[in-house]
């Protein structure tokens, strides 16, 4: 019975692997002043024996990692990726650049003068497209939301 | 009591396996004739506007491959799709890619004229995928025999020799009937 039990579990994680390839744990709530420059940490977790393309990936049919905000009222100074992993393909004569396991996208933010005080938030949306060594998955997009309290 | 519960939990985990399997890559042989099921029928456009469907090659061995330009192993096969094409025609293959490219011929044409594909390229859509059984990872290729049965599914980069030897058992194979292709309510 144990067996089973295990067996369906075993059966229910692998299956899990193949459809839910990344996620994305959003950046903690902050709390802002107007004038300053904040800084919002996207995580990002990539399953076992699965990659994503770089933001970079060195090969111009490949689809980008890309992370989007729709930042008003705050305004976005830069998003910077991770160093990415340089990966040996069968499909391209020079590596490609990816990203798997755990990495962390950071977006830098200005809080203007005249934004409105309060709780508030923004949305970004982040683009993946991901494969295993014999199988690539769809591109996919993930909305990210950063919460705030502006005081 | 004991064995009816065990038999209950052995099908969902049965079941479960057999889903993962059939969508991380195939490893049965080419099926009997007995057990091949009728590859469902499409009507898709290719580069030039023309309309291909299945059933235009009837009596053919066809090796209908789903890819797009982003997927990496899909570029690995594609040389060898344009072998057997070269090679396999005028024994009764036809090679038919089905790009799944969101952006359709806009990405499609630049990148099969780079590839010098000479095999016909037609442009799929989610409606063409679910007809195949909610075809997502790429490269998804069927390989459907003169009588327009699956014979073959490989999900996931396989070697060009699994292909070849897959071909070369179905070319042997005459056309058993002349029985059409089944029409799949699209």
């Amino acid at each position: 019975m144990r067996a089973l039990l295990l067996l369906s579990s075993l059966a229910a994680s692998a299956c899990a692997q193949s459809t839910t390839l990344l996620t994305v744990t959003p950046p903690a709530r902050a709390t802002l002043k107007r004038g300053e420059t904040v800084t919002a940490k996207v995580g990002i977790k990539i399953a076992p024996g699965f990659h994503v393309n770089s933001n970079a990936p060195l090969d111009e049919y490949l689809i980008p990692l890309r992370l989007t905000w729709q930042a008003a009222p705050l305004e976005l100074k830069e998003t910077v990726f991770p160093a990415p992993k340089m990966e040996k393909s069968d499909f391209s004569p020079k590596p490609i650049a990816v990203f798997d396991g755990a990495v962390e996208v950071t977006s830098k933010f200005t809080v203007p003068t005249s934004a409105p005080v309060g709780a508030g938030f923004i949305t970004g949306k982040l683009r993946y497209q991901g494969c295993n060594s014999t199988t690539c998955f769809p591109p996919k997009t993930i909305d990210v939301k950063f919460s705030y309290d502006l005081q | 009591m004991l064995a009816r519960s065990r038999a209950l939990l052995l099908v969902p985990a049965l079941l479960a396996f057999t889903a993962c399997v059939s969508t991380t890559k195939a490893v049965s042989p080419v099926k009997p004739e007995s057990q091949r099921k009728k590859a469902p029928e499409f009507t898709l456009k290719d580069s030039n506007g023309q309309p291909v469907k299945l059933s235009d090659f009837k009596g053919k061995v066809v090796l209908l491959n789903f890819w797009a330009t982003w997927c990496g192993p899909c570029k690995v096969e594609i040389p060898w799709f344009i072998d057997f094409e070269t090679r396999l025609r005028d024994k009764g293959l036809v090679v038919l890619g089905v790009a799944m490219d969101d952006e359709g011929w806009e990405a499609v044409k630049p990148y099969i004229t780079a590839k010098k594909v000479n095999y016909r390229v037609v442009v799929g859509d989610d409606l063409m995928a679910n007809l195949y059984g909610g075809v997502e990872a790429l490269p998804t290729t069927f390989i459907i025999d003169r009588d327009g049965r699956i014979a073959r599914t490989h999900v996931g980069l396989v070697s060009k020799s699994e292909y070849e030897n897959d071909l070369q058992q179905l070319l042997k194979q005459k056309s058993a009937s002349a029985a059409p292709f089944e029409l799949a309510g699209r």
